[in-house]
Protein backbone atom coordinates (compact mmCIF):
# COMPACT_ATOMS: atom_id res chain seq x y z
CA UNK A 1 0.00 0.00 0.00
CA UNK A 2 1.45 3.26 -0.72
CA UNK A 3 2.03 5.59 1.85
CA UNK A 4 1.47 9.33 0.91
CA UNK A 5 -1.04 11.25 0.01
CA UNK A 6 0.96 11.00 -3.03
CA UNK A 7 0.56 13.19 -6.38
CA UNK A 8 0.88 11.48 -9.95
CA UNK A 9 1.38 13.69 -12.65
CA UNK A 10 -0.99 16.86 -13.06
CA UNK A 11 -2.42 18.09 -16.47
CA UNK A 12 -0.55 20.56 -18.71
CA UNK A 13 -0.43 23.94 -16.93
CA UNK A 14 -3.36 25.01 -18.99
CA UNK A 15 -5.56 22.24 -17.70
CA UNK A 16 -4.39 23.12 -14.29
CA UNK A 17 -8.15 24.61 -12.77
CA UNK A 18 -9.64 20.84 -13.80
CA UNK A 19 -11.25 18.97 -11.32
CA UNK A 20 -9.76 16.06 -8.85
CA UNK A 21 -9.08 13.86 -11.90
CA UNK A 22 -5.60 12.75 -13.76
CA UNK A 23 -5.00 10.49 -15.77
CA UNK A 24 -6.79 10.29 -19.98
CA UNK A 25 -9.94 8.53 -18.80
CA UNK A 26 -10.46 12.04 -16.66
CA UNK A 27 -10.74 9.30 -13.43
CA UNK A 28 -9.39 10.08 -10.21
CA UNK A 29 -6.47 7.63 -9.80
CA UNK A 30 -5.69 6.42 -6.17
CA UNK A 31 -2.95 5.56 -4.37
CA UNK A 32 -3.37 3.58 -1.14
CA UNK A 33 -6.02 4.80 1.08
CA UNK A 34 -6.38 8.25 -0.24
CA UNK A 35 -6.79 9.79 -3.88
CA UNK A 36 -3.60 11.13 -5.48
CA UNK A 37 -4.18 14.98 -5.98
CA UNK A 38 -2.31 17.14 -8.79
CA UNK A 39 0.19 18.57 -7.30
CA UNK A 40 -0.63 21.99 -5.48
CA UNK A 41 1.93 24.65 -7.46
CA UNK A 42 2.85 26.71 -4.66
CA UNK A 43 5.91 28.96 -6.04
CA UNK A 44 4.57 30.27 -8.99
CA UNK A 45 7.98 31.67 -10.22
CA UNK A 46 8.64 29.57 -12.63
CA UNK A 47 6.00 27.54 -14.81
CA UNK A 48 6.38 24.05 -14.60
CA UNK A 49 6.72 22.39 -17.99
CA UNK A 50 4.58 19.33 -18.53
CA UNK A 51 7.74 16.90 -18.40
CA UNK A 52 8.63 18.36 -14.61
CA UNK A 53 5.10 17.29 -13.96
CA UNK A 54 5.96 13.84 -14.75
CA UNK A 55 8.32 13.38 -12.60
CA UNK A 56 7.73 12.00 -9.34
CA UNK A 57 8.57 12.67 -6.16
CA UNK A 58 10.64 9.39 -5.61
CA UNK A 59 12.05 10.15 -8.93
CA UNK A 60 13.24 13.93 -7.92
CA UNK A 61 14.29 12.19 -4.29
CA UNK A 62 16.80 9.90 -6.18
CA UNK A 63 18.20 13.05 -8.38
CA UNK A 64 18.88 14.91 -5.17
CA UNK A 65 20.31 11.89 -4.06
CA UNK A 66 22.79 12.13 -6.82
CA UNK A 67 23.37 15.52 -6.76
CA UNK A 68 21.87 16.94 -9.48
CA UNK A 69 20.37 20.29 -8.17
CA UNK A 70 18.16 21.06 -10.65
CA UNK A 71 15.75 18.24 -8.80
CA UNK A 72 16.39 20.28 -5.87
CA UNK A 73 14.80 23.19 -7.81
CA UNK A 74 12.11 21.50 -8.74
CA UNK A 75 10.93 19.70 -5.83
CA UNK A 76 11.18 23.74 -4.42
CA UNK A 77 8.66 24.59 -7.06
CA UNK A 78 6.61 21.63 -6.17
CA UNK A 79 6.45 21.76 -2.52
CA UNK A 80 7.69 25.36 -1.12
CA UNK A 81 4.31 27.52 -1.07
CA UNK A 82 2.45 24.70 1.16
CA UNK A 83 5.42 24.19 3.39
CA UNK A 84 5.99 27.91 4.29
CA UNK A 85 2.25 27.96 5.04
CA UNK A 86 3.22 25.38 7.41
CA UNK A 87 6.22 26.90 9.07
CA UNK A 88 3.81 30.23 8.85
CA UNK A 89 1.39 28.40 10.82
CA UNK A 90 3.84 27.50 13.64
CA UNK A 91 6.20 30.67 14.08
CA UNK A 92 3.70 33.38 12.45
CA UNK A 93 6.77 35.05 11.08
CA UNK A 94 6.74 35.76 7.36
CA UNK A 95 10.70 36.91 7.50
CA UNK A 96 11.59 34.01 9.39
CA UNK A 97 9.64 31.79 7.51
CA UNK A 98 11.55 31.84 4.31
CA UNK A 99 14.86 31.68 6.14
CA UNK A 100 13.54 28.84 7.71
CA UNK A 101 12.26 27.26 4.20
CA UNK A 102 15.90 27.94 2.76
CA UNK A 103 17.46 26.12 5.64
CA UNK A 104 15.17 23.28 5.41
CA UNK A 105 15.92 22.44 1.65
CA UNK A 106 19.56 22.70 2.33
CA UNK A 107 18.69 20.17 5.12
CA UNK A 108 16.82 17.88 2.94
CA UNK A 109 20.09 18.54 0.22
CA UNK A 110 22.25 17.29 2.94
CA UNK A 111 20.41 14.36 4.24
CA UNK A 112 18.97 12.63 1.15
CA UNK A 113 20.96 9.89 1.55
CA UNK A 114 19.23 9.25 4.20
CA UNK A 115 15.74 9.11 2.71
CA UNK A 116 14.68 5.82 1.69
CA UNK A 117 11.87 4.72 -0.28
CA UNK A 118 10.83 1.67 1.74
CA UNK A 119 10.09 3.83 4.97
CA UNK A 120 8.09 5.97 3.17
CA UNK A 121 7.09 8.59 0.60
CA UNK A 122 8.95 11.67 0.31
CA UNK A 123 6.20 14.21 0.96
CA UNK A 124 5.86 12.46 4.40
CA UNK A 125 9.72 12.89 4.94
CA UNK A 126 9.61 16.08 4.01
CA UNK A 127 6.29 17.61 5.51
CA UNK A 128 8.07 15.86 9.30
CA UNK A 129 11.39 17.73 8.77
CA UNK A 130 9.60 21.08 8.13
CA UNK A 131 6.95 20.43 11.03
CA UNK A 132 9.78 19.32 13.48
CA UNK A 133 12.27 22.25 11.86
CA UNK A 134 9.84 24.71 12.35
CA UNK A 135 9.24 23.75 16.02
CA UNK A 136 12.75 23.73 16.83
CA UNK A 137 12.63 27.27 15.65
CA UNK A 138 9.47 28.51 17.69
CA UNK A 139 11.28 26.87 20.74
CA UNK A 140 14.81 28.21 20.09
CA UNK A 141 13.65 31.65 19.58
CA UNK A 142 11.77 31.36 23.35
CA UNK A 143 9.48 33.69 21.68
CA UNK A 144 6.93 31.14 22.33
CA UNK A 145 5.06 33.03 25.07
CA UNK A 146 4.57 35.91 22.52
CA UNK A 147 3.30 33.66 19.90
CA UNK A 148 0.64 31.70 22.44
CA UNK A 149 -0.67 34.89 22.78
CA UNK A 150 -1.05 36.08 19.47
CA UNK A 151 -2.79 32.82 19.20
CA UNK A 152 -5.32 33.70 22.34
CA UNK A 153 -5.81 36.79 20.61
CA UNK A 154 -7.33 35.48 17.39
CA UNK A 155 -9.20 32.46 18.47
CA UNK A 156 -11.41 33.12 15.61
CA UNK A 157 -9.17 32.10 13.31
CA UNK A 158 -8.61 29.05 14.75
CA UNK A 159 -7.93 27.09 12.71
CA UNK A 160 -6.87 29.15 10.25
CA UNK A 161 -6.54 27.49 6.91
CA UNK A 162 -8.67 25.28 8.09
CA UNK A 163 -11.64 27.54 8.55
CA UNK A 164 -11.17 29.81 5.66
CA UNK A 165 -14.27 29.79 3.51
CA UNK A 166 -14.71 32.78 1.51
CA UNK A 167 -15.44 33.07 -1.68
CA UNK A 168 -12.27 34.14 -2.86
CA UNK A 169 -10.38 31.24 -0.58
CA UNK A 170 -12.96 28.92 -2.59
CA UNK A 171 -12.01 30.02 -5.98
CA UNK A 172 -8.15 30.13 -4.75
CA UNK A 173 -8.19 26.70 -3.00
CA UNK A 174 -7.56 23.90 -5.68
CA UNK A 175 -9.33 20.78 -5.83
CA UNK A 176 -7.23 18.94 -3.63
CA UNK A 177 -7.18 21.15 -0.67
CA UNK A 178 -10.57 21.73 -0.38
CA UNK A 179 -11.52 17.93 0.18
CA UNK A 180 -8.80 17.66 2.67
CA UNK A 181 -10.42 21.16 4.15
CA UNK A 182 -13.83 19.57 4.04
CA UNK A 183 -12.61 16.55 5.96
CA UNK A 184 -11.00 19.05 8.88
CA UNK A 185 -14.21 21.54 8.77
CA UNK A 186 -16.57 18.76 9.86
CA UNK A 187 -14.39 18.33 12.84
CA UNK A 188 -16.15 19.49 16.33
CA UNK A 189 -14.01 23.04 17.20
CA UNK A 190 -12.54 21.13 20.28
CA UNK A 191 -11.12 18.22 18.53
CA UNK A 192 -9.75 20.10 15.56
CA UNK A 193 -8.19 22.93 18.10
CA UNK A 194 -6.75 19.88 20.00
CA UNK A 195 -5.23 18.87 16.82
CA UNK A 196 -3.99 21.96 16.03
CA UNK A 197 -2.52 22.78 19.20
CA UNK A 198 -0.30 19.31 18.94
CA UNK A 199 0.03 19.76 15.53
CA UNK A 200 0.82 23.37 14.59
CA UNK A 201 2.38 24.01 17.74
CA UNK A 202 4.20 20.93 19.18
CA UNK A 203 2.40 20.16 22.19
CA UNK A 204 1.75 17.39 23.88
CA UNK A 205 -1.21 15.89 25.12
CA UNK A 206 -0.54 17.13 28.70
CA UNK A 207 0.90 20.32 27.14
CA UNK A 208 -2.40 21.07 25.37
CA UNK A 209 -4.12 20.41 28.43
CA UNK A 210 -2.47 22.70 30.53
CA UNK A 211 -2.56 25.37 27.84
CA UNK A 212 -6.22 25.44 27.23
CA UNK A 213 -7.29 24.40 31.00
CA UNK A 214 -9.14 21.64 30.14
CA UNK A 215 -8.73 18.07 32.37
CA UNK A 216 -5.98 16.00 30.37
CA UNK A 217 -8.39 12.66 30.27
CA UNK A 218 -10.73 15.08 27.96
CA UNK A 219 -7.91 16.40 25.59
CA UNK A 220 -7.05 12.63 25.18
CA UNK A 221 -10.19 12.01 24.59
CA UNK A 222 -10.80 14.66 21.99
CA UNK A 223 -7.51 14.14 20.16
CA UNK A 224 -8.19 10.47 19.95
CA UNK A 225 -11.91 11.12 18.20
CA UNK A 226 -10.18 13.67 16.25
CA UNK A 227 -7.62 11.51 14.58
CA UNK A 228 -9.94 8.72 14.01
CA UNK A 229 -12.37 10.58 13.00
CA UNK A 230 -9.74 12.19 9.98
CA UNK A 231 -8.32 8.93 9.50
CA UNK A 232 -11.72 7.27 8.36
CA UNK A 233 -12.44 10.05 6.55
CA UNK A 234 -9.44 10.09 4.63
CA UNK A 235 -9.87 6.23 4.06
CA UNK A 236 -13.66 6.80 3.16
CA UNK A 237 -13.13 9.52 0.52
CA UNK A 238 -10.88 6.82 -1.59
CA UNK A 239 -14.28 4.34 -2.10
CA UNK A 240 -16.29 8.47 -2.88
CA UNK A 241 -13.61 9.67 -5.13
CA UNK A 242 -13.58 6.33 -6.99
CA UNK A 243 -17.16 6.30 -8.28
CA UNK A 244 -16.77 9.53 -10.04
CA UNK B 1 -2.54 -7.10 13.53
CA UNK B 2 -1.61 -3.76 15.80
CA UNK B 3 -3.49 -3.80 19.20
CA UNK B 4 -5.62 -0.38 19.18
CA UNK B 5 -3.43 1.10 22.00
CA UNK B 6 -1.03 1.07 19.70
CA UNK B 7 -2.82 2.35 16.38
CA UNK B 8 -4.03 5.53 19.26
CA UNK B 9 -0.64 6.29 20.42
CA UNK B 10 0.59 6.07 16.58
CA UNK B 11 -1.89 8.93 15.58
CA UNK B 12 -0.63 10.71 18.15
CA UNK B 13 2.80 9.97 17.40
CA UNK B 14 2.26 11.50 13.91
CA UNK B 15 0.82 14.87 15.23
CA UNK B 16 3.46 14.94 17.75
CA UNK B 17 1.24 14.90 20.93
CA UNK B 18 3.04 12.19 22.82
CA UNK B 19 4.07 12.67 26.32
CA UNK B 20 7.57 11.29 27.14
CA UNK B 21 6.47 8.28 28.50
CA UNK B 22 3.93 7.59 26.35
CA UNK B 23 6.60 7.86 23.56
CA UNK B 24 8.20 5.12 25.73
CA UNK B 25 5.29 2.87 24.96
CA UNK B 26 4.83 3.54 21.53
CA UNK B 27 8.23 2.86 20.84
CA UNK B 28 8.28 -0.79 22.84
CA UNK B 29 5.24 -1.44 20.79
CA UNK B 30 6.66 -0.42 17.85
CA UNK B 31 9.32 -2.84 17.81
CA UNK B 32 7.23 -5.28 19.37
CA UNK B 33 4.99 -4.77 15.90
CA UNK B 34 7.35 -5.00 13.53
CA UNK B 35 6.20 -4.63 10.28
CA UNK B 36 3.17 -4.36 10.49
CA UNK B 37 3.79 -1.65 12.68
CA UNK B 38 5.42 0.27 10.59
CA UNK B 39 3.05 -0.07 7.98
CA UNK B 40 0.25 1.39 9.70
CA UNK B 41 2.93 4.56 10.99
CA UNK B 42 3.41 5.21 7.62
CA UNK B 43 -0.42 5.33 7.06
CA UNK B 44 -1.13 7.49 9.80
CA UNK B 45 1.69 9.72 8.43
CA UNK B 46 -0.90 10.68 5.70
CA UNK B 47 -2.68 12.37 8.77
CA UNK B 48 0.63 14.99 8.97
CA UNK B 49 0.83 15.40 5.10
CA UNK B 50 -3.05 15.96 5.01
CA UNK B 51 -2.78 18.54 7.81
CA UNK B 52 -0.05 20.12 5.94
CA UNK B 53 -1.46 19.63 2.42
CA UNK B 54 -4.66 21.45 3.55
CA UNK B 55 -3.22 24.95 3.88
CA UNK B 56 -3.56 27.31 1.68
CA UNK B 57 0.40 28.12 -0.11
CA UNK B 58 2.33 31.20 0.63
CA UNK B 59 4.52 32.00 -1.90
CA UNK B 60 8.02 32.26 -0.85
CA UNK B 61 10.05 35.24 -0.73
CA UNK B 62 11.17 35.33 -5.13
CA UNK B 63 15.14 35.11 -3.90
CA UNK B 64 14.75 32.38 -1.69
CA UNK B 65 15.06 29.36 -4.33
CA UNK B 66 18.24 31.35 -5.80
CA UNK B 67 19.88 31.26 -2.98
CA UNK B 68 19.09 28.20 -1.99
CA UNK B 69 20.58 26.90 -5.41
CA UNK B 70 23.42 29.40 -4.73
CA UNK B 71 24.48 28.23 -1.73
CA UNK B 72 24.14 24.31 -2.82
CA UNK B 73 26.09 25.23 -5.20
CA UNK B 74 28.77 26.84 -3.32
CA UNK B 75 28.38 24.57 -0.12
CA UNK B 76 28.30 27.83 1.90
CA UNK B 77 25.84 29.50 4.04
CA UNK B 78 23.63 31.45 2.17
CA UNK B 79 22.87 35.02 2.91
CA UNK B 80 19.51 35.99 4.02
CA UNK B 81 16.24 35.87 1.65
CA UNK B 82 15.01 39.10 0.23
CA UNK B 83 11.60 40.48 1.13
CA UNK B 84 10.21 40.93 -2.11
CA UNK B 85 7.57 38.59 -2.59
CA UNK B 86 5.39 36.88 -5.74
CA UNK B 87 2.70 37.84 -4.19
Amino acid sequence: MAQELAFLQAPPAGNRGAPIQLGGDNRIILCGGLPRFPPIMTAPMSDPTTEEYEISDEELMMRIQQGQEEALGMLYDRYSGVLKSLIMRVIHNDAESDDLLQEIFVELWNQSGTFSPKKGKPLGWIVTLTRRRAIDRLRKRQAYARVEEKFKERPEQQPEAWVQNTLEDDIELNDARRVLNKVLNELPDAQRQAIELAYFKGMSQREVAAHTGIPLGTIKTRLELGLKKISEALKGLKHELTDL
Amino acid sequence: MNSPTFEHLARLYVVGALDEDELQDFERLRLEGGHSAEEFIAECERLSEAFALSLRPTAPCVSTKKKLLDRIRSGGPASAPDREHVS
